[in-house]
C-alpha cells in the first residue's frame, strides 16, 4: 500500500515518488479541509 | 457458515461529526457489533466529542483528531502548515501501519474523505479520494446520502437505519450470515460504562420517588434553540399541573443565562422551587448521561440529548423547532413524540410552535398507558382548552416496524392532516433506496392511505405521470444505448486504434448517450419529485470505476438500468395514489335507503 505508516510519517523511499506524492497530496487535502470546516464553523 | 466462528475483524469507524452523529454511529455500531461479535471496532472521533465513545466497553479504541493541538495552532498562526502536516503524519501512523479489515467512513465530509482515502483497508464504504484526489463514493447506500440527504431532497429514512443497513449488509456479503443474536434491543440503561465517583452527588434526588423530566435548555445552533421563555411555560404548566414531577434543566455552560431565566420565571409561578433543579454547566458526560438515564422524559429541540435519550432508553419529546430533518436525525425508538410546525400554504410563514402545544403532547404521551391511545390527540388538546394550538402543530409519535414490514424507525402522524407533496415523494424516494439497496420492500403505497390523500396532493401527482412514463422511456434508451456500447467497444482489439466506420459508430452512440443524459437533467428540473433523479444519475456517472471504454459503457447501461428500476417505481407510486382517490363502487347490501329498508341499486 502506497499509505503505510512510514510513508505516511514523512519517512517514504526516495524510489517510491508517485506515492509519496499521493500520500502528500492528501495529507494536505485533509489538512486544509479540516482547517476549512473550523473556519466555517466559526 | 455462521460468522461467530470467524477470526477478529479489525474494523475502523471515522465519525468526525458532532456528539449527536457520533451518538448515531454508536447506536448502529451497537446493532452489527451484537449480529457480529468479532468485529473488533476503533473509531476515529474529533477531541471535542469523544466522550461518549470513550464510555462505550466494546469499543476497542478510541483515536482523538487532535484539534487543539494541531488545527488551532495553525490557526492561530503559532504553528507553520508544514509543522501541522508533520504532527498530522504523526498521528496518523498507527491508524495506517495495519491496513484494515472495514474501514467505514461515517463522515460524508470533505476532510474525512481524505483520511479515508490515507488508511489502507480492504472493504471501504463511504466518502474517499481516487489517486487524482477527486471524491469517490462507491457504496450504495452513500449514494444515496450525498445525492438524496446532503442534497436536501425528501425522503423518511433515519440515518441510523441506513447506517445500520449500510453495516450490516457489507458485513453479510463479506463475513456471511451474522449469529442469532435474536431481537436483543440496542438501547440500554447500561449502554455506557459511566465513571461517576463522586460525580453522582452533586445532582441532589431530592426526592427520588418523583418523576424527573429533564429539560435541554441550548442547543449547538441558535436556529434550532426554543426560546427559553417556552421552556419556562412548559416547565410551569408541568410542575403546576403534575404535582408528582420534578424538572431537571441541562445544557452546556453557554446555557447559563437561559437556564438562569427559565428558573426565575417559574420561581415567581411555582412555590416550591425545589421541584426544578439546574444542572447547567455543571456535567460532563458521565454525569450528563447519568440524569438522562434515570429521567422518564426528556424534552429539547435538535441536538445530541435526542440521541443520548434514545441510547439509554430514556423517552423524548422533541421539539422541532427550526425546522429539522427530524425523519432523519430524530428520536430513535419506540414512544418517541416530535412536536413540529403545521405546513403552511407557502405564502405564510410557519407560526411558532407554542409552549401550550409541546405541554399538550407531552401529556398525551406521559398518560399513554391510561388512555392507551383509544382518544386522539385532538379530543385531548380540547380537554385542556387548547383546541386552537393542534392546527399550528404536527405531532409524530416514532414506532420501531416489524421486520416483516422493513423494520426501521417510522414517524407517525397523530393528526389526521392530508398527507403533503413533500411527504409522498419522501415516501417514494424511502421505498426507492429500499428497492435499490436492500432487495426487498413491502407492497407499493403500504404505508399510503386513502384518508390521507387530498385534492392539493392529486394536482401535483396527476401531471407527473407524463414525467415519470418519459423518464422510463429516457432511462431504457440510455441503458440500451450503453449497451451497444460495450459490445460494441468490446469487441475491439483496441479502443485507441480502430477504423472510420467503428469510430463514427462508436462516436455516435456516445453522443446519443451525452443527449440522453442531457434530456434527463432537463427533466429533473421540471419538478421537485423528479429532482432526485438528476442528482443521483450525476453521482452515480462520476463514480463509475471502469478503466475502459467498454467497462465504462457496461457500468452506464447498469446505471441507467437501476434509474430506471427507480422511475418504475414513481409510476407505480403514482397509479397506486391515483387509484386511491377514484370512488369506490358501493355494495348494494351496505346500503341503508331513506324509508328504511335496505339494498337496492346504487347509482
Amino acid at each position: 500500500m502506497a499509505t503505510d505508516g512510514k510513508r505516511v510519517s514523512g519517512e517514504l523511499i526516495e524510489d517510491q515518488r508517485k506515492d509519496q506524492e499521493e500520500v502528500s497530496m492528501l495529507l494536505k487535502g485533509f489538512l486544509q479541509a479540516l482547517l476549512d470546516e473550523i473556519q466555517e464553523a466559526k | 457458515m455462521s460468522a461467530s466462528s470467524e477470526k477478529r475483524v479489525r474494523c475502523l469507524v471515522v465519525q468526525l461529526g458532532r456528539l449527536g452523529d457520533n451518538l448515531q454511529s454508536l447506536m448502529a455500531l451497537r446493532a452489527a457489533k451484537q449480529l457480529y461479535p468479532q468485529l473488533e471496532i476503533t473509531l476515529v472521533t474529533r477531541d471535542r466529542f469523544s466522550s461518549a465513545a470513550k464510555r462505550v466497553p466494546w469499543i476497542e479504541k478510541v483515536i482523538e483528531l487532535p484539534t487543539v493541538d494541531v488545527l488551532l495552532p495553525i490557526l492561530e498562526e503559532k504553528d507553520s502548515r508544514e509543522m501541522g502536516l508533520a504532527k498530522l503524519s504523526q498521528w496518523l501512523i498507527p491508524i495506517v501501519e495495519n491496513p484494515w479489515d472495514v474501514l467505514l467512513n461515517w463522515t460524508y465530509s470533505e476532510a474525512s474523505s481524505f483520511l479515508s482515502a490515507l488508511v489502507p483497508a480492504r472493504i471501504k464504504l463511504g466518502y474517499t479520494r481516487r489517486k487524482d484526489g477527486s471524491l469517490s463514493v462507491y457504496d450504495g447506500w452513500s449514494h444515496y446520502i450525498q445525492s438524496v440527504l446532503q442534497g436536501g431532497f425528501p425522503q423518511n429514512i433515519h440515518l441510523t437505519d441506513i447506517l445500520t443497513t449500510q453495516l450490516l449488509t457489507a458485513l453479510q456479503i463479506h463475513l456471511g450470515d451474522p449469529v442469532d443474536a435474536g431481537n436483543a434491543p440496542v438501547s440500554s440503561k447500561s449502554f455506557f460504562q459511566l465513571d461517576l465517583k463522586s460525580k453522582e452527588n452533586l445532582w441532589n434526588w431530592k426526592d427520588p420517588t418523583r418523576k424527573w423530566i429533564g429539560i435541554q435548555v441550548g442547543t449547538g445552533q441558535a436556529r434550532k434553540t426554543w426560546p427559553a421563555a417556552k421552556w419556562a411555560r412548559v416547565a410551569e404548566l408541568l410542575l403546576s399541573r403534575h404535582p408528582d414531577c420534578r424538572i431537571v434543566l441541562l445544557g452546556e455552560s453557554k446555557d447559563q443565562s437561559r437556564a438562569d431565566e427559565i428558573v426565575e420565571a417559574v420561581s415567581k409561578k411555582i412555590t416550591d422551587t425545589s421541584s426544578i433543579v439546574s444542572m447547567v454547566g455543571k456535567t460532563d458526560f458521565d454525569l450528563w448521561a447519568n440524569i438522562v438515564g434515570r429521567c422518564q422524559w426528556i424534552l429539547a429541540s435538535d441536538t445530541a440529548v435526542v440521541h443520548l435519550a434514545g441510547v439509554l432508553g430514556t423517552r423524548v419529546l422533541e421539539v422541532g423547532h427550526g425546522a429539522p430533518r427530524f425523519w432523519e436525525t430524530g428520536p430513535y425508538g419506540n414512544g418517541h413524540y416530535v412536536v413540529a410546525c403545521a405546513e403552511t400554504d407557502g405564502t405564510t410563514l410557519p407560526q411558532e410552535i407554542s409552549a401550550e402545544a409541546v405541554y399538550s403532547a407531552w401529556a398525551y404521551a406521559s398518560t399513554e398507558w391510561a388512555h392507551r391511545r383509544q382518544i386522539s390527540i385532538e379530543s385531548h388538546f380540547g380537554q385542556l382548552g387548547w383546541s386552537a394550538e393542534i392546527s399550528k402543530v404536527r405531532v409524530f409519535r416514532t414506532k420501531i416496524r416489524p421486520t416483516n414490514d422493513g423494520g426501521g424507525v417510522v414517524y407517525e402522524s397523530l393528526i389526521q392532516n392530508p398527507i403533503r407533496a413533500t411527504d409522498w415523494a419522501g415516501l417514494v424516494w424511502s421505498y426507492t433506496a429500499r428497492a435499490w439497496y436492500c432487495g426487498w420492500t413491502p407492497p407499493v403505497g403500504h404505508e399510503l392511505e386513502r384518508s390521507q390523500t387530498n385534492p392539493s396532493l392529486i394536482q401535483i401527482v396527476r401531471p407527473l405521470q407524463e414525467s415519470a412514463d418519459v423518464l422510463i422511456r429516457i432511462c431504457d434508451e440510455a441503458r440500451r444505448t450503453a449497451g451497444s456500447l460495450h459490445q460494441k467497444t468490446s469487441k475491439m482489439k483496441s479502443e485507441k486504434i480502430m477504423d472510420l466506420s467503428e469510430k463514427n459508430e462508436v462516436q455516435d452512440l456516445g453522443k446519443k448517450l451525452l443527449e440522453l443524459d442531457q434530456l434527463l437533467q432537463r427533466l429533473a428540473q421540471t419538478h421537485p419529485v423528479v429532482q432526485p433523479y438528476g442528482a443521483i444519475s450525476q453521482i452515480l456517472m462520476h463514480n463509475l470505476r471502469g478503466e475502459s471504454l467498454a467497462e465504462i459503457s457496461r457500468e452506464t447501461s447498469e446505471v441507467y438500468q437501476q434509474l430506471g428500476q427507480g422511475a418504475v417505481i414513481l409510476r407505480d407510486w403514482i397509479r397506486h395514489t391515483l387509484n386511491l382517490v377514484k370512488p369506490v363502487a358501493i355494495q348494494p347490501s351496505n346500503v341503508i335507503r331513506l324509508d328504511g329498508q335496505t339494498g337496492g341499486k346504487t347509482t
